[in-house]
């Protein structure tokens, strides 16, 4: 029928964010309407991990997901929320970052760079800071938008890198051209 | 120590492996491939090194220098062969000899360490030189002797250095002691001196330092795959080294330096194997000495030495130089001397002199780089073909790449703000506004004083008089003397009288112009005097002073004789100069006249001569008066013309209009008066005292406080003055950068700043902007955005001046105290002023910051920007400009210059358009010419607008896009339009088409729709959404304030009190069995994304549910004739065991079911809790989402019947075999949206229950609760009942449940107020609103009053606008009738419009209110138009009604109506009804007394009235509680203190309301498809069993419908009877038939007798509103019914529709199951 697939593997592969021990990432797919997860993992959690002697937070937690969609509208966003625990042990957002997945095949590395929302007020930031509960985004899928965007005050924070093997099927069938140009013409 | 020269190889290999070797041979020097290659395949340090200290890094420009002459070489061949006769015109690459650089290899640190020092000597060579010098020197005397080489040597090389050390047997040498083998080839340079100057040798002194070697070379790292290349390189060594042993020894002068040690070379590489085998093949050890004297040969390096003239020319060739000879030779290209020398040393070297030119110079083209452009085509007509044939794109250059914008350096513009003046603000009061208008008009009147306009036009005019006499003088001085000479008229006396006429027009332009100053002098005068005037008016009628203003009138006495001969001087010379004017205006018209008339009459004679031969003569004698007249007035030079001007009448042709009419003489008399008059006008008179003014600040201010005593809105505009603050930002470049601090005015409405801020410039700078905000109380507004200019760049902020920039406001203001506001009209002294905005003006300075040294921090090149902003940056995007057809303007201002080619283009575009303009006389677009896009934009186009608007896809698309209702939910649109079902867009289509139906007055379609079954097949509801959501859409963005909270989960802030409470809990006493009721938490529902949602439902008791009945007709008949209910004898009764009702309850939702235990009896108690899990679409549990969901919860009471299977009564003992069989008693529908905005629903709710039961029979509460004989059967009983001991007066009808619902874990939406946007209220009217609301509902937070609702319009707008009288339909308004019997029609007529509730569509936080009309032309909407439409229809009954905003249940926050009959005189009224208050619900119909316990209505926030509005602010929010007094302040706060006028909140309502006609042919054609529909239904939920239909019954049933409709309506009604009448019992039994719905019951058994006999029937009717198939189908299947499943059962199902005005129905379901009897 009259879809493409995308099949993406990859992985999150590792992180610097600064003044921070340990951490885990949260990732999900933002996607259209025209779009459907037909195989692999929507969503996932990684282990924590702990800074190695350079700072560096390693992951490697794979992804793997295949798309079906009829549009190209509404491509699908990778979507990552980090957490980790604060002084006293709590389970806090350490940063929100989304990236559009790669439209050209082949191997793309992505730096997806980090945010997390600033409290309301400077009171609410001491009273979050003490109880240990950092604001955090109701759905971490608004920050694959832009709807609302003007009322939040982030703080941006380190990055994480993502790597993605993008394979495409049918996509130039349907009149798509991704951009890569040396392939045009040859299916 | 032994040296041995092994670096060699191991250097060569790399530096060879170019394979175009011998290609490049000719022109490569040593440095270049070095460089090349050396570096980057070795990163050796050592070579680094060496080649750093030997200067050879200068590859590029030696490479340039190659090039330069390799070309400049090619150029000669083709034109300068002539000089290059002489020269060998080519060249073997062989003949030239190579220079290598050969690089001794060391040990690193020693190099190193010794070439840092060089390098920071600055003179690298110069010590090596030398010691290489010395070691030559050394060498050469060595010259001769031999050394062999101990190390052994491999077969390849051994084969490519025979022929070598043949050729060259005697070179080599060797030096133990210093270690360095230099080889120097015989060399036979004219002398020895030069030959030294142009060798060079490099030399290392190498000690053992074995250990550095790896180092250096770092032999390891080499690769297998460069192994393979050095082979090849080697093979290259091989063929190079053979060409210049075969050259004559003397032409080569080379030197090969090599050093390096053999020993550690040797133990490094054995040691390892790997490594030999690296390097095996170039092992130095494998070299001999021949080999070193051979690559000596090869190398050399080319010295920098200056070379002398003669050296480079050829001995027979004189120098020339050609440029002194007038040549034009070209700027040679730039080249440090010491690389030139280089080249040119390296040209001796090879011997090809033929390079030098004439003048000793190395050939070459001169400098390619040119400032000035090449023609490339010397056809000038192609060059413009050309030029016009290709259209450029105008780009926009970035600005930082056309001008240096230094980052690293600090641009500083600083803004020095001094004050903002204000000229009006809305604060002013009138008082500053006179004010205002004076201190303009005093600066009008003192610019003119100042400027002295008049002074200097009157000067001018003397100055001109006297300028003409002078001409006049000269002139009859010129004449006079020519006279006397003779002479003719000579030239200058015609230049005179030129100029004297130059002067004269130009006097007559003075002498306006100095009328008009004296007018606008006169003008300015007495403006400031009648403002000054209002101002002292104003002031004593307010009696008191705000303003300082003050002026004063300095007059100035004239001496009145001297006055007077001046004026009349004065009007002497006016007079003097007309006449004059006028004389000499004359002559030249005079002459005119002559030369007209003499031509006019020539002309005529010639017709008269003409005409003379056709016989006329008529009408001759009175033209000829005529004439002789006109004669006599003109000059009388034409004595002739009488007779010639006779026949003029008669000949008046075409060609000869009028005899030309003599010049009027001067008429000194008007003239004079004239002038007199004009005076008098615009002069002082004489005598009248000179008269200055002057306005100054100095008036005593009135004190506040006693302002305050004179006027309260003056002290309250003072007061807001003083509480508010102006401040402003300073925009740059569209960046916020600075913010001031707030400040308050002055008394004179300026705000001082003095601020002086430095804005530093990291970026061009475009614009420079000023925003001024006004900030009171706490909101902020923007008053006004200021452009500033840009300074340009010699422009400091020290040496600006301050300048005013002017600013001016459009936003409209309204104040409520004694300011007049900002654009609204006001009245000053009687006059009425339009509205003045807000304006004033900012003095500021800009410039450019000045560092220490006085330097403006200007980036460069920023006024060539600014310049070149004006008419090169001025490209498309200005061309509204060129629209507005002000080019020529703007070109005249810009003053293009013509021979600048830039500004082509814009001449060419003006003149175009002056041409165009000129022709066509039309307005031009000249965007075309302007931008070559425009017209070619079309074929960029993918395809044409067609195309995609008949895609189904794009259609789908768009569709989607926009929500419509039918694809909102749309997924996975397929890529091709063939994949798309054509079928898709039918029901949409469908539905448009409706719509467009639907559009009054169209009868054609009208008549079609009768048959058409569509009208009432489309889905009503989604309609009325999709209405309401278009509204909502429209005003979307101002609805959908996203708010923090609605994006980021934060925890909010324990403050002290909560805090407190939760220590003080600790020490409270623990109290375990007096457990106190603890808030459950409430949740965000985003944050349940794991959890599930849990429904509970406790249901409590019921009570008053019917019990079972069944009626033998036998018993019926005798129980109706005698009246006495037989429900008691009969209990018990054994007849199929069904005394009683065994009730159970069923919780229907999202198709989940759940129900309780059966209970037993009418009263039953369950006590139980149910648990439903809630499904939300899409797991999204967000508030939006949770909102909108529009789920039901049903509650459905059954009864449960057992049935006796049992055939054999013997078997009963032991044996039980029976069916249970649920049948229907009531049920209750509650909102999930409810549930959701409640949080919990509890209370005793009202049972939606049939009015009739067959087979049941309601007791009423009367047998439990009351007297029996107070027991009344009407619907309306509790109207009766009031007047009873019985406190609450319930519908002994009904029946209730009482429950309780929530939610597990407690969900609730924040209901976050938010602030209505747009309005179409006034501002005051906004503000006096808002505060009234505020103040109540910090009394009352939970009481969310609605005074605004939002129209159609999407304006807010103060609800009490929608109340007013309308008038009924005809049809249902009888006016003969009783009043209330109507209220009660009309109450179930509303009923019947389909109604939506808000909530699901996402409106919460405000209510949307259509007027009525929208609301009847849809038909249907939300409650609160019910509530309108029902309220205005109580109005026009003259009933006083109001609509109370409140809570309901299970509604949730809705509006209810308000009738109350207190005071009412009318007699239609009955007795019981006077004195009590009504509360109606729209959407049922149903009504209710004021103090009904029961009434769903659970609390009262505000009442709605005509003209008013009036906040409950009573403690008790029950409506029984309550007192409906409205006049009472303690309990009702009214929103208008004082009764408003009928016309300032004017209704919003349209008066006269269409309604359509109601249609009975429609409804019956819809009770057909209802029928039909509900049949096909049944029988497929019937599945498993047949469903045997009952006609007979169904007949019967259908008969008896309309009767039930016109009960409900209230047709058949009688009146209500009072109680005191007596007792139901004696009442009559056709009275009773007629009279109460259990009587009904029984008049339907009799319908049904013949059934009954047979059969025993259970059944009941359902009504409701028709509002779309699938509900009507819907609530029949929540009864049940369907399930009976025993095998003989059959059933019955009737429908009935009732049409109505406006197009609604009320629908009718008679649905029953017979049991055949046994």
């Amino acid at each position: 029928m009259g879809t493409f697939l995308i099949a993406i593997t990859g992985s999150i592969e590792s992180g610097e964010i600064f003044g921070i021990n340990d951490i885990y990432c949260k990732y999900n797919f933002s996607y259209g309407s025209d779009w459907q997860i037909t195989a692999g993992i929507e969503e996932g959690i990684s282990q924590i991990t702990t800074k190695d002697a350079t700072g560096t937070f390693v992951w490697n937690f794979p992804l793997e997901v295949t798309f079906k969609s009829s549009n190209p509208h509404g491509w699908p966003q990778l979507v990552l929320s980090l957490y980790g625990s604060d002084f006293l042990g709590n389970h806090v957002a350490r940063g929100y970052g989304s990236t559009f997945l790669p439209i050209t095949t082949g191997t793309s590395m992505k730096k997806i760079h980090l945010f997390v929302p600033e409290s309301s007020s400077y009171i609410q930031k001491i009273s979050s800071w003490i109880v240990g509960r950092r604001p955090e985004f109701i759905d971490p899928k608004l920050i694959a938008q832009g709807d609302g965007r003007q009322v939040v005050r982030v703080n941006s924070k380190g990055y994480v890198n993502v790597k993605f093997e993008v394979v495409m099927k049918d996509f130039r069938k349907l009149g798509y051209v991704s951009s890569t140009p040396k392939t045009i013409g040859s299916d | 120590m032994q040296s041995t020269p092994h670096s060699l190889p191991f250097f060569l290999p790399v530096t060879l492996s170019n394979d175009r070797w011998e290609t490049k041979l000719p022109w490569l020097s040593g440095s270049r491939w070095v460089n090349n290659k050396v570096f980057h395949a070795r990163g050796n340090l050592c070579i680094d090194h060496l080649i750093n200290t030997a200067g050879m890094s200068t590859e590029k420009s030696e490479s340039h220098n190659f090039f330069t002459k390799h070309w400049s070489k090619s150029e000669d061949s083709d034109h300068e062969s002539t000089e290059d006769k002489s020269r060998p015109a080519t060249k073997t690459p062989e003949s030239g000899e190579d220079e290598v650089i050969n690089l001794t290899k060391s040990p690193a640190d020693v190099i190193r360490s010794k070439f840092r020092k060089n390098q920071k000597s600055k003179k690298p060579q110069s010590k090596l030189t030398k010691k290489l010098i010395n070691v030559w020197k050394r060498d050469s005397k060595k010259k001769g002797s031999e050394e062999d080489d101990t190390d052994d040597e491999s077969e390849s090389e051994k084969t490519s250095k025979t022929p070598d050390r043949r050729e060259d047997p005697g070179s080599e040498d060797e030096d133990d002691k210093s270690s360095i083998e230099e080889i120097h080839t015989a060399s036979t340079t004219p002398s020895p001196k030069a030959a030294s100057r142009k060798t060079k040798e490099i030399s290392g002194p190498y000690e053992s330092a074995g250990e550095d070697r790896p180092q250096s070379g770092d032999p390891r790292g080499r690769h297998p795959s460069e192994q393979s290349k050095d082979e090849r390189t080697d093979a290259t060594v091989e063929s190079r080294t053979t060409t210049p042993v075969a050259k004559p020894r003397e032409k080569t002068s080379t030197k090969v330096l090599l050093a390096d040690e053999s020993s550690h070379m040797s133990t490094h590489g054995l040691s390892d194997p790997n490594l030999w085998n690296v390097i095996s093949f170039e092992d130095p050890i494998q070299r001999t000495k021949e080999d070193w004297e051979e690559w000596k040969n090869l190398i050399y390096y080319p010295s920098t030495t200056k070379i002398s003239l003669e050296e480079k020319l050829p001995e027979d060739i004189s120098v020339r130089f050609l440029e002194d000879e007038g040549i034009f030779v070209g700027k040679p290209l730039e080249l440090s001397p010491r690389n030139r020398y280089r080249l040119e040393n390296r040209i001796i070297t090879e011997k090809s002199i033929e390079w030098f030119g004439q003048n000793g110079k190395i050939v070459s083209f001169p400098d390619p780089y040119r400032p000035e452009r090449i023609q490339l085509c010397h056809d000038e007509e192609k060059v413009t073909q050309l030029i016009n044939s290709i259209q450029f794109k105008p780009a926009k250059l970035d600005p930082f790449q056309e001008f240096h914008f230094d980052p690293k350096m600090t641009y500083e513009i600083a803004i020095d703000i001094g004050f903002i003046n204000f000229k009006h603000h809305s604060f002013f009061s009138k008082e500053h506004v006179i004010a205002s208008r004076l201190e303009s008009f005093y600066e009008e009147y003192t610019r003119r004083k100042e400027a002295k306009g008049t002074e200097r036009s009157e000067n001018k005019l003397k100055a001109l008089r006297e300028a003409i006499h002078h001409c006049r003088e000269a002139k009859n001085t010129v004449i006079a003397k020519s006279k006397a000479s003779g002479d003719t008229r000579p030239a200058i006396v015609d230049h005179l009288e030129e100029r004297v006429r130059r002067y004269r027009k130009e006097m007559k332009k003075t002498r306006a112009e100095r009328d008009e100053s004296w007018r606008a002098d006169k003008i300015s005068f007495s403006n400031v005097l009648e403002t000054w005037k209002a101002l002292k008016s104003l002031r004593s009628q307010q009696e008191f002073t705000i303003t300082s203003h003050k002026l004063n009138i300095i007059t100035v006495n004239d001496k009145y004789d001297e006055a007077k001969e001046i004026w009349k001087a004065e009007i002497a010379q006016e007079l003097e100069d007309l006449r004059e004017e006028f004389e000499e205006e004359f002559k030249t018209k005079m002459h005119s006249y002559r030369v007209e008339l003499k031509e006019w009459t020539e002309s005529r004679r010639q017709k008269k001569q003409k005409r003379r031969k056709k016989p006329k003569q008529g009408k001759r004698n009175g033209q000829q008066d005529l004439d002789s007249n006109e004669n006599k007035k003109g000059e009388g030079s034409g004595d002739d013309e009488s007779g010639d001007l006779s026949d003029a009448s008669d000949s008046s042709g075409p060609s000869l209009s009028s005899k030309p009419v003599p010049p009027l003489k001067f008429d000194e008399e008007t003239t004079r008066n004239e002038i007199i008059a004009l005076f008098h006008e615009l002069k002082r008179l004489p005598g009248e005292p000179k008269i200055s003014l002057e306005l100054v600040k100095v008036n005593p201010v009135t004190p506040k406080d006693q302002v305050l005593s004179m006027s309260s809105k003056e002290s309250q505009r003072q007061k807001a003055t003083d509480k508010t603050r102006i401040e402003f930002k300073i925009i740059f470049n569209a960046k916020e950068v600075y913010k001031s601090p707030p400040k308050e005015f002055s008394s004179d409405f300026s705000v001082f700043f003095g601020l002086t801020v430095p804005i530093s410039v990291r970026e061009w700078p475009e614009s420079l902007k000023l925003i001024i905000i006004e900030i009171q109380k706490n909101t902020r507004s923007l008053i006004s955005e200021v452009q500033m200019p840009l300074p340009n760049k010699k422009t400091s902020i020290e040496r600006c001046n301050m300048q005013k920039i002017e600013f001016e406001s459009t936003d409209i203001v309204k104040t409520n105290h004694a300011g007049v506001g900002s654009g609204v009209p006001f009245s000053t002294n009687k006059e009425d002023n339009d509205g003045i905005f807000t304006s004033g003006y900012v003095s500021a300075r800009i410039g450019w910051t000045a560092d220490q040294d006085g330097n403006i921090m200007c980036p460069p090149g920023f006024n060539r920007i600014k310049e070149k902003e004006d008419p090169h940056n001025f490209d498309l995007s200005s061309r509204e400009l060129l629209e507005k057809g002000d080019i020529q303007k703007w070109s005249e201002n810009v003053q293009l210059d013509p021979n600048d080619p830039r500004n082509a283009k814009w001449l060419h575009t003006i003149s175009k358009r002056l041409d165009r303009t000129l022709k066509r006389g039309i307005k031009v677009d000249d965007t075309d010419t302007l931008n070559g896009r425009e017209g070619s934009v079309e074929e960029f186009d993918l395809c044409s607008w067609e195309d995609i608007e008949s895609s189904p896809r794009f259609r789908l698309l768009e569709l989607r896009y926009n929500e419509v209702p039918e694809f909102k939910h749309l997924r996975m649109i397929p890529p091709n339009d063939r994949d798309i079902p054509s079928s898709i867009f039918e029901a949409y289509e469908r539905r448009l088409k409706e719509d467009g139906k639907k559009k009054p007055g169209d009868s054609k379609t009208r008549k079609r729709l009768v048959d058409d079954d569509m009208d009432y097949e489309f889905n009503r509801l989604e309609k009325i959404k999709e209405i309401r959501t278009k509204v909502l859409r429209l005003f979307e963005s101002s609805l959908k304030q996203i708010t923090f909270d609605d994006i980021i989960l934060e925890e909010q802030i324990p403050d002290i009190g909560t805090l407190g409470l939760n220590i003080m809990t600790l020490f409270q006493p623990r109290r375990p069995l007096r457990p106190t009721r603890r808030e459950r938490k409430r949740v965000q529902g985003s944050t349940l994304a794991d959890t599930k949602l849990i429904l509970i439902v406790n249901i409590v008791r019921a009570f008053n549910l019917p019990i079972r009945k069944d009626t033998d007709i036998g018993q019926l008949t005798t129980e109706s004739v005698t009246g006495i209910p037989l429900t008691k004898k009969r209990s018990g009764s054994t007849f199929s065991n069904l005394s009683t009702v065994k009730p159970f309850v069923e919780v229907w939702f999202q198709r989940n079911v759940c129900r309780t235990t059966t209970a037993l009896g009418a009263n039953p108690t369950w006590n139980q809790e149910l648990q439903l899990n809630l499904v939300v679409p899409e797991d999204d549990y967000s508030q939006d989402n949770l909102n909108k969901m529009d789920d039901l919860v049903y509650l459905l009471v059954y009864d449960e019947v057992a049935i006796d299977l049992l055939e054999d009564d013997r078997r009963r003992d032991t044996d039980i075999y029976q069916r249970l069989e649920k049948r229907w008693l009531g049920s209750i529908t509650i909102p999930f949206s409810t549930l959701y905005t409640n949080g919990r629903i509890e209370g005793t709710f009202k049972l939606n229950s049939p009015t009739i039961l067959l087979g049941y029979e309601v007791q009423g509460m009367s047998t439990q609760f009351m007297n029996p004989t107070n027991v009344r059967g009407s619907s309306s009983s509790n109207l009766i009942k009031e007047k009873s001991n019985v406190p609450t007066a319930i519908n002994n009808q009904s029946t209730f449940i009482t429950l309780f619902m929530t939610l597990q874990p407690a969900v609730q939406r924040t209901i976050s107020s938010k602030e209505e946007s747009a309005t179409g209220e006034t501002s005051d009217m906004m503000a006096h609103v808002r505060s009234w609301k505020q103040a109540i509902i910090k009394k009352f937070p939970d009481r969310n009053l609605k005074p605004f609702v939002m129209n159609t319009d999407g304006e807010t707008i103060l609800c009490i606008r929608y109340l007013k009288a309308i008038e009924p339909p005809a049809s249902l308004c009888n006016p003969d009738q009783d009043l209330f019997k109507n209220m009660e029609e009309l109450a179930h007529f509303v009923s019947l419009f389909p109604s939506v509730r808000d909530s699901t569509l996402g409106i919460t936080d405000y209510s949307l209110w259509f007027t009525s009309d929208v609301f009847v032309a849809t038909p249907g909407g939300g409650t609160e138009d019910h509530a309108v439409l029902l309220a205005c229809f109580f109005l026009h009954l003259n009933v006083p009604t109001w609509i109370v905003q409140g809570n309901a249940i299970p509604d949730g926050p809705t509006a209810y109506v308000v009738t109350s009959f207190k005071g009412m005189t009318e007699r239609k009224i009955s007795k019981s009804l006077k004195n009590s208050c009504l509360i109606w619900n729209p959407c049922s119909g149903e009504y209710y007394l004021a103090n009904d316990n029961f009434c769903p209505l659970q609390a009262v926030w505000a009442i709605v009235g005509h003209l008013n509005m009036w906040a409950n602010v009573s403690e008790n929010e029950r409506p029984h509680q309550l007192d409906w007094d409205f006049s009472k302040s303690s309990n009702w706060n009214p929103l208008f203190p004082k009764p408003l006028e009928e016309n300032k909140v004017s209704s919003v309502q349209i008066v006269d309301v269409i309604f359509k006609p109601a249609d009975q042919v429609q409804a019956n054609s819809l009770a057909q498809r209802v029928e039909r529909h509900l049949k096909d239904a049944f029988m497929k939920w019937r599945k498993t069993s047949k469903t045997k239909w009952n006609r007979y019954c169904t007949a019967i049933l259908r008969r008896l419908l309309p009767r039930l409709e016109e009960i409900k309506y209230g047709k058949c009604r009688p009146q209500p009877r009072p109680t005191d009448e007596g007792p139901a019992v004696a009442e009559s039994v056709h009275s009773i038939t007629t009279d109460t719905p259990s009587n009904f019951n029984d008049e339907h058994l009799l319908e049904l007798k013949d059934v009954m006999t047979t059969h025993q029937i259970t059944g009941f009717p359902l009504q409701q509103s028709y509002i779309n198939m699938e509900l009507v189908t819907e609530s029949v299947f929540a009864t049940g019914v369907h399930t009976i499943d025993t095998p003989r059962v059959e059933f019955a199902i009737a429908a009935y529709a009732r049409s109505f005005p406006a197009g609604v129905y009320s629908v009718w379901v008679y649905i029953a199951a017979l049991h055949r009897r046994k």
